[in-house]
């Protein structure tokens, strides 16, 4: 052994947890790599550089965590179900800071046939991959937890200390606080997370990084443990990917459902082979677009393109890849798998930077959603009230975030007859035409205050002369008025609503000079197979002539009161004299005048 | 008294001297439970003796007076809304404890003036902002009006997010996150339906012809990443010197400013509803100009670079790049030289095909 991780300890491969490496009885650690360490601060804590550069990021992010609970969340760092990653206790980092211990390992070599003057490179990415510069199953970031009760140092600062460097037993000022906490044996867990962050099988990272102590229980060298990935590293259910299907020599093995992967022995012969024929039988042109020009490459790539599964079958000679590892193989690989028919956006995510990660956090497609397309906003807005107002019953409805250009409170979300109640019509136009003709022939007009002194337009308003004749109309309705022509008043809309059955109901006409203009009613209504017809009719009315008794504006005023939705409250200010004084005023008009004519125009 | 709701088409008669009421104070004469703030009531005095059946032309005093609630009521969100109102659907969620954040664009000319009032150009949104920040029994939402575009631009993302828990269990910590993506702002007008009839009369505004999507799963996550970077960007404008003048929002109070500094809740796992193969393959594109105030952020918020972002416009070049056979476009404005080039190529590439007409069909 010549190239150990820790002294005085042992490493031990944890079969159900094959992410991590334990040790314990460990009396010293030795860098692994030339880098730096970092012992994580206190959330909240000011970072003691001004202002990190963009290199900076899984230090300042290591150094600070997230609080989640009683468990530290590293947003840089991702697990293997891609959430951030969580931990508890006290944990030393050893993160490398340049590429220098991984030279030995070429990947190019997989791809060094790919020229970037031939037809196959670049056709499947765009800028991004060509930025990427970092190497597939290459740690960057070494975790070691410490679960021994220790005290670790306040201030400790990131130092940098060149490979081979022990914590404990080398002297240095900076360590000095380490050391003293480093007092006895201890033990932990060891974690491993390639240059994007996301975690990697340990016990590879370690043999990548060219740590040969023994490591108990460890898989055998010939063993691969093979994950799909799409572009971003997020793990990939290898039962659902856009291929028909991969073939292994010697064979694929078993996939682990915990860990989305295969466990396979690897021959010398060691042959990836893809197959992305349309599935037999099933010639849909969703599937033929899904499982078409399937791309794949080690992943996160360098400098390569990703190589074109076409026409039918593309084989991966994985053996060109090991070639230069330690023992002849390599116990974990991921390989991205996209389309490229799903990969619309060339710069998805924005730029990988070199430390692995993307400048803004979208993905570039997410698979597994189930997706419901409106193409009408009746049934999106019905959509979006169900699921606000009327959750499931095991569910609670806990956020909700609004993005709008524009937005209006009063959108009647279910339709606006649903909203006032109003049923469809399905007696064809014989009842609209009665209701139409009973309005006309029996109105009568009176004033409607205030006018729009402004425009010079006074408002009247038609009503059914008697109760009855209300009752008498027999479905509800809705009406559009307009003057007919428009000549006096300056207003072409003077009214649009609803008229009720068996409802007393007023229309707003237009007119100036106490002359009210023609007008025409145009009502229209839905059936309940969603028809919709109208009929019109002309109201032709008179001049008024009389001013009745004016309602004074500060008699009466809308109000809500204090419920949540607020509801409407109609008022009468304190005024009791103005009310005695209207009711003199009508009796005084009431006396003088033969009749009650004089109150309201007449036909 | 005679109570006509003009647009409702209902009409009430109510007593103007209630039992027991006080006439020399406010008498609150009816509660117009089922009444929307735009709905206008007209409202007459009748002969204290008439009944329903009795002619009008004997039993009307007065005339009637309009009744509406103001444009500063309606500006301060202080009117009624039903529940099947989007205010009164709002307003109902955070009674009961819904967390409810809005991101509203403000006019460009509110954006363009920097001493104008808030309330300038499209006051909309200033009524549906006011109504969710307005706290009640301590409840209440926070509504941004965001004018951190670059000058003459305007946001038009429209989006909503909705996140759900499970009481089934209690150790179940999975969120339902659906998420709401497309081309219809939830503002009336937007309602209509397959038959686009032109009276409709289920319909506030005229005709609309758009798409919304739906998306359950982890691709409403980016829906909602994006609403968190827009949404840290407020905390960023308000504190920084170089950035507010120009991007911080005016209706911000204090506890917005605490609550866009704060840190933003994203569900740690996303729970996908059980549905038998779900198979929608998702990805959020989406345009943020340069010199827009996002990509001048230059702090640990940082979402976008300098030069912005232009994935839609990616994603559209490139489909019409893929394109073999045939290409439909439907866009509401389409004056891209960019898309006009990747058309003009396209034709190129099909020439030797009997696939080559071109219509462009202006709608109307």
């Amino acid at each position: 052994m010549s190239n150990p991780l820790i002294s005085g300890g042992t490493l031990d491969y944890i079969s159900t947890k094959p992410y991590e490496i334990g040790f314990s009885g460990a009396t010293d650690i030795i860098l692994p790599f030339e880098g730096s360490v970092i012992i994580p601060g206190t959330f909240g804590k000011t970072p003691s550089f001004d202002k990190p550069d963009i290199a900076e990021w899984l230090f300042t992010s290591l150094l600070f965590p997230v609080p989640d609970g009683s468990k530290k969340n590293f947003q840089c760092l991702r697990d293997y179900e891609n959430k951030p990653f969580k931990i508890e206790g006290a944990i030393l980092c050893l993160a490398a800071r340049d590429l220098t211990p991984f030279e030995r390992l070429d990947i190019k070599g997989l791809y060094e046939n790919i020229k970037k003057d031939t037809a196959n490179f670049g056709n499947a990415h765009g800028a991004l991959l060509q930025d990427i510069h970092v190497h597939a199953v290459r740690p960057k970031t070494l975790l070691v937890l410490f679960t021994t009760d220790i005290t670790l140092p306040d201030n400790f600062d990131i130092f940098t200390q060149k490979k081979g460097h022990k914590l404990k037993a080398d002297s240095s000022g900076a360590l000095t606080p380490l050391q003293k906490s480093l007092a006895a044996t201890f033990s932990g867990k060891i974690f491993a997370f390639d240059a994007a962050g996301l975690q990697m099988e340990t016990y590879t990272a370690l043999r990548a990084l060219g740590i040969d102590q023994n490591v108990k229980k460890a898989p055998k060298d010939n063993e691969l443990r093979l994950q799909f990935v799409d572009i971003h590293g997020t793990i990939l259910n290898p039962a659902k990917l856009p291929v028909k299907a991969f073939q292994f020599k010697p064979g694929p093995g078993d996939i682990d459902t915990n860990w989305h992967w295969h466990c396979m022995s690897m021959g010398q012969d060691r042959t990836l082979k893809f197959i992305s024929a349309p599935l037999p039988g099933n010639t849909a042109q969703d599937d033929l677009y899904k499982y078409s020009h399937v791309h794949i490459a080690v992943w996160p790539g360098l400098d390569f393109a990703f190589q074109p599964v076409k026409p039918s079958v593309t084989d991966l000679e994985l053996n060109k890849l090991f070639v230069k590892m330690p023992n002849n193989g390599m116990g974990f690989l991921r390989l991205c798998v996209f389309h490229p028919g799903d990969e619309m956006q060339t710069t998805g995510g924005g730029k990988l930077n070199s430390d692995g990660r993307f400048s803004n956090d979208f993905h570039l497609y997410h698979s597994d959603n189930s997706l419901t397309v409106f193409n009408t906003g009746r049934k999106f807005f019905a959509d979006l009230y169900k699921e606000i107002a009327l959750p499931e019953t095991d569910e609670v409805l806990e956020n909700i975030y609004l993005i709008n250009w524009s937005s209006s409170a009063h959108t009647h979300m279910l339709g606006s007859m649903r909203l006032y109640g109003v049923t469809p019509h399905d007696g064809g136009k014989e009842a609209i035409n009665s209701a139409l003709d009973t309005i006309s022939a029996n109105y009568l007009i009176t004033k409607l205050e205030p006018s729009d002194t402004k425009n010079d337009i006074d408002y009247f308003l038609l009503l059914v002369s008697h109760a009855t004749k209300a009752t008498d109309i027999s479905t509800s309705f809705k009406i559009e008025v307009k003057t007919n022509p428009a000549s006096v008043a300056k207003i072409t809309t003077s009214h649009q609503g609803f008229i009720r059955k068996g409802q007393i109901f007023g229309i707003q006409l237009a007119g100036n000079q106490n002359q009210v203009e023609a007008h025409a009613i145009k009502a229209y209504w839905k059936n309940s197979v969603g028809e919709v017809s109208e009929v019109s009719k002309n109201i032709n009315a008179s001049t008024y002539n009389n001013t009745p008794i004016s309602v004074p504006e500060e008699l009466f005023k809308l109000e809500i009161n204090g419920q949540d939705p607020p509801q409407a409250v109609l008022k009468r200010k304190k005024n009791k004299k103005l009310c005695i004084e209207i009711v003199k005023q009508f009796i005084t008009v009431r006396h003088s005048i033969a009749g009650h004519q004089s109150q309201v125009w007449k036909k | 008294m005679l109570v006509i709701n003009l647009k409702s088409g209902k009409s009430e008669i109510i007593p103007l001297l209630p039992a027991g009421g006080d006439a020399d104070t406010n008498l609150s004469l009816a509660t117009l439970s089922d009444m929307t703030a735009e709905d206008v009531l007209a409202v007459a005095l009748i002969d204290r003796k008439s009944d329903a059946s009795q002619d009008f032309s004997t039993t009307l005093l007065t005339s009637f007076r309009k009744l509406k609630f103001s444009n500063d009521q309606h500006a301060a969100g202080l009117v009624p809304f039903q529940p099947q109102e989007l205010g009164g659907l709002l307003r109902q969620s955070i009674a009961a404890g819904v967390k409810v954040k809005a991101l509203y664009w403000e006019q460009f000319l509110a954006n363009l003036n920097k001493d104008d009032s808030y309330k300038a150009g499209h006051s909309n949104n200033v009524e549906i902002s006011n109504l969710i920040n307005r706290k009640v029994n301590n409840k209440r939402g926070f509504a941004v009006l965001d004018r951190a575009t670059r000058p003459m631009g305007s946001f038009h993302q429209k989006a909503t997010v909705l996140i759900k828990s499970s009481t089934a269990t209690t150790t179940f910590d999975k969120k339902r996150i659906i998420a709401y993506v497309g081309g219809m702002d939830l503002t009336g007008g937007r309602w209509d339906t397959p038959e686009h009839f032109t009276l409709d009369p289920e319909r506030q505004g005229g005709r609309w012809f758009d798409v919304h999507l739906r998306i359950e799963g982890t691709g409403a996550l980016d829906v909602l990443r994006n609403f968190r970077q827009r949404w840290e960007a407020i905390g960023v404008f308000i504190d920084d010197s170089q950035l507010k003048d120009d991007y911080a929002p005016r209706n911000i109070d204090p506890e917005i400013k605490t609550e866009t500094q704060n840190q933003f809740f994203m569900p740690p796992e996303v729970k996908l509803m059980p549905v038998v193969d779900p198979d929608g393959f998702v990805q959020i594109n989406r345009t943020i100009p340069p010199f827009s105030g996002h990509a001048k952020i230059s702090s640990a918020k940082r979402f976008v670079e300098e030069a912005g972002e232009d994935g839609i416009l990616q994603s559209y070049t490139k489909a019409i790049n893929r394109a073999r056979k045939f290409i439909l476009i439907n866009d509401q404005y389409f004056f891209s030289d960019e898309i006009a080039l990747a058309l003009h190529q396209a034709l190129k590439k099909i020439r030797w095909t009997r696939f080559r007409d071109c219509c462009v069909a202006q709608r109307s």
